[in-house]
């Protein structure tokens, strides 16, 4: 911390703390790059292992630097040989350009159906297919990288409950997108049918008539998309991805449980498995004993 | 008609409903904020035993001295056993016990995490066993009636099936005996379910995840129409509380004990192995044909959770001789609380039972700790 600051006004100043801030990420860049020229002549990595130790401790650093002060880690990662800046930004760009293949997509399909008057339950299934297919490509990729480091185990954990969570939310949008548009669907049919109801006098025996139709109309169209395969599948789905996203939250609540004294559940379910069947075991003695 | 003045109309008519609403709503705020009585379970009944989560409770007889077969309900795992008495004009036990009978029922409760690891097997030969042979000591009888509801019907048929000596007559009541159907919902969509995958990952599957199953097997009716026929009759207090009630019930949904769940999925929706007499517990076949006592067969027509095909196919598959089919033109849950529930189905059951209840078992000296010395008995 800047002691002119404090001098100068008693108050904390946060510009001369930043510049400190930043200063002080200036030191740690150069120090892990400079390590990684121990290791060998300037530039040329050491061959071996103790090259490849080079290289991590290199990348590590220009990682680190990343995340410290921005204009500096521009600076140490616009070194020659690429530097993770120009990764991420490689990664970031095709990210960006799958998505925006994916939304046009789905939008010249929505204005083609729109066009066509189609009205049909598995374009839900291509939108649940092409937003996981995406995430894979682009989102799951950076979530699904391997940890490491010391925290490696609980970094992990929180990778799948993100990566569980991302699909639980799209088969979500699948399972309810049917539910919605089935909904919908029973509108427009009802709508089509009523057409004659209201041409004449709109009284609230109209409104009751069109209300009991949809009622009738909807139950139909619900149970059609409930016995249909797509639906099955999507409910299969949605229960599996929930099921994966509940035990991952779990297994990530319970690393950090673990800190604790604090019992988890899966500790809990040992004693009671063994409560279980040592009441078992004595309900058979006693009944044994009576005969 | 032209467009403007149809607007007008619609106007009309649109402006009318809602006033109509508003005032209805203001009524039934004041409903709403004066005593109800919502209270479930309306006849006295008494714990007589209780084991672990459950209960055996006996309804006070109505009558000097009641039939001597006493009845034990068994309910479903997956609701509560008060549906039977609702409310003191929608009470199956009550018309029971106008009838004479003399009534238990077992309250199953709520388990907890630690149970989760209880099977069929403990329900079954352990539970039922143990409520069938205290009441079998209290009253001094050899053989009960058993009346088994829902899945309680399916656990009361294995039950008989194991242990025939101790029971007099069975009856069940939109009981699922045949699983290999795809007329319900509830069967079509078991098939895709993983549930090793459910009950490893929640342990006992949880009783809001069952209330969403049910809810989405009408959505329209059981989410939407049902609260705006509320809305239209909010300003009636009896209306009111007898809708608080059943929400009250359909909501208080147990959490399902894992093990057991596993089990009931597996072996009976997917493998239907009861009715292809493949269903083993605790080692031991289970063996439909080995009911041989008078059975009552109750379901419901348009039963959109125990299709009839689930039900009905249960006279054919036991041995007995006398054998009695009652099916009504209701749902799953009007039978219990339909208008009809009290004039027309409870009475005809509890008439069947009261009938087939009159005979006794009784050996001429019972000791309460359960050991009976049988003597010739006595018809």
């Amino acid at each position: 911390m800047s002691s002119d600051a404090k001098k100068e006004t008693g108050t904390f100043d946060a510009g001369s703390f930043l510049e400190s801030f930043m200063s002080m990420q200036k030191r740690w860049a150069e120090t892990l790059s400079g390590m990684s020229g121990m290791w060998g002549s300037g530039g040329a990595p050491a061959p071996g292992i103790m090259g490849r130790m080079q290289q991590a401790v290199s990348t590590y650093g220009k990682l680190f630097g990343l995340f410290g002060a921005t204009p500096f880690a521009a600076a140490v990662l616009r070194q020659p040989g690429g530097g993770a800046a120009e990764v991420w930004q490689e990664a970031l760009s095709k990210m960006a350009a799958n998505w925006a293949k994916f939304v046009v997509d789905l939008s010249r399909r929505a204005f083609e159906n729109l066009q066509k008057g189609e009205s049909r339950t598995d374009r839900v299934q291509d939108l649940y297919s092409s937003m996981i297919r995406t995430y894979e490509e682009t989102l799951g990729r950076f979530i699904n990288i391997p940890a490491i480091g010391p925290a490696r185990y609980g970094v992990e954990k929180l990778g799948r409950s993100a990566d569980t969570f991302l699909k639980f939310q799209t088969a979500n949008v699948d399972f309810y997108g049917k539910l919605f548009k089935t909904g919908l669907d029973a509108v427009e049919e009802v709508l089509n049918q009523s057409r004659e109801i209201f041409e004449g006098e709109i009284t609230d025996e109209t409104f009751d008539q069109f209300y009991h139709a949809l009622m009738n109309v909807g139950e139909k169209r619900y149970y059609q998309l409930f016995t249909s395969t797509l639906f099955k599948q999507s409910i299969e789905t949605m229960i599996s991805n929930g099921l994966d996203f509940y035990k991952s939250w779990r297994e990530l609540f319970e690393e950090l449980l673990k800190a604790t004294p604090i019992v988890t559940q899966s500790q809990a379910d040992e004693v009671h498995k063994e409560i279980y069947l040592l009441r078992k075991r004595l309900s058979e003695l006693e009944r044994g004993k009576a005969r | 008609m032209d467009n403007a003045n149809r607007m007008e109309q619609v106007s009309k008519v649109v402006a009318g409903r809602l006033v109509k609403i508003q005032e209805r709503l203001l009524a039934g705020t004041r409903v709403l904020t004066e005593k109800l009585d919502t209270a479930c379970g309306a006849t006295p009944k008494d714990e007589v035993l209780k084991v672990d989560r459950w209960t055996l409770y006996r309804f006070r007889p109505v009558v000097e001295k009641p039939l001597p077969t006493p009845v034990l309900i068994i309910y479903a795992l997956v609701n509560r056993y008060y549906m039977v008495d609702l409310q003191a004009d929608r009470s199956m036990a009550r018309k029971f016990l106008d009838a004479g009978l003399d009534v238990y029922v077992m309250d199953w409760g709520h388990p907890a995490r630690g149970d989760r690891y209880l099977t069929m097997e403990d329900y079954i030969d352990g539970y039922i066993d143990q409520a069938v042979d205290f009441i079998r000591n209290r009253t001094g009888q050899d053989r009960i009636t058993l009346y088994g509801i829902c899945q309680g019907g399916t656990f009361s048929t294995i039950y008989t099936a194991l242990h025939p000596e101790k029971i007099r007559n069975l009856a069940i009541m939109v009981a699922p005996i045949d699983f290999d159907t795809d007329t319900g919902l509830l069967n079509v969509w078991s098939h895709h379910l993983d549930v090793d995958k459910m009950v490893d990952t929640f342990g006992n599957i949880p009783g809001d995840f069952m209330n969403v199953g049910f809810l989405l097997l009408n959505p329209l009716r059981l989410m939407f129409q049902k609260y705006i026929d509320f809305v239209e009759h909010v300003d009636d207090p009896n209306f009111v509380a007898n809708f608080i009630r059943m929400e009250r019930w359909i909501f208080d949904s147990p959490d399902q004990v894992g093990e057991a769940f596993r089990q009931f999925i597996r072996c009976m929706y997917h493998e239907n192995q009861l009715s292809r007499g493949k269903f083993m517990l605790g080692g031991r076949s289970v063996d439909l044909k080995a009911i041989t006592q008078p059975v009552l067969n109750v379901y419901a027509e348009k039963d959109h959770l125990v299709p009839p095909a689930c039900s009905r196919p249960f006279t054919d598959l036991v041995s007995s001789k006398d054998k009695t089919v009652l099916s009504y033109n209701t749902g799953h849950i009007g039978l219990f609380t339909s208008g009809k529930s009290q004039t027309e189905y409870a009475p005809a059951i509890a008439k069947w039972l009261a009938e087939h209840c009159g005979q006794t078992g009784r050996t001429s000296q019972t000791r309460l700790t359960g050991q009976t010395r049988r003597t010739r008995p006595t018809r």
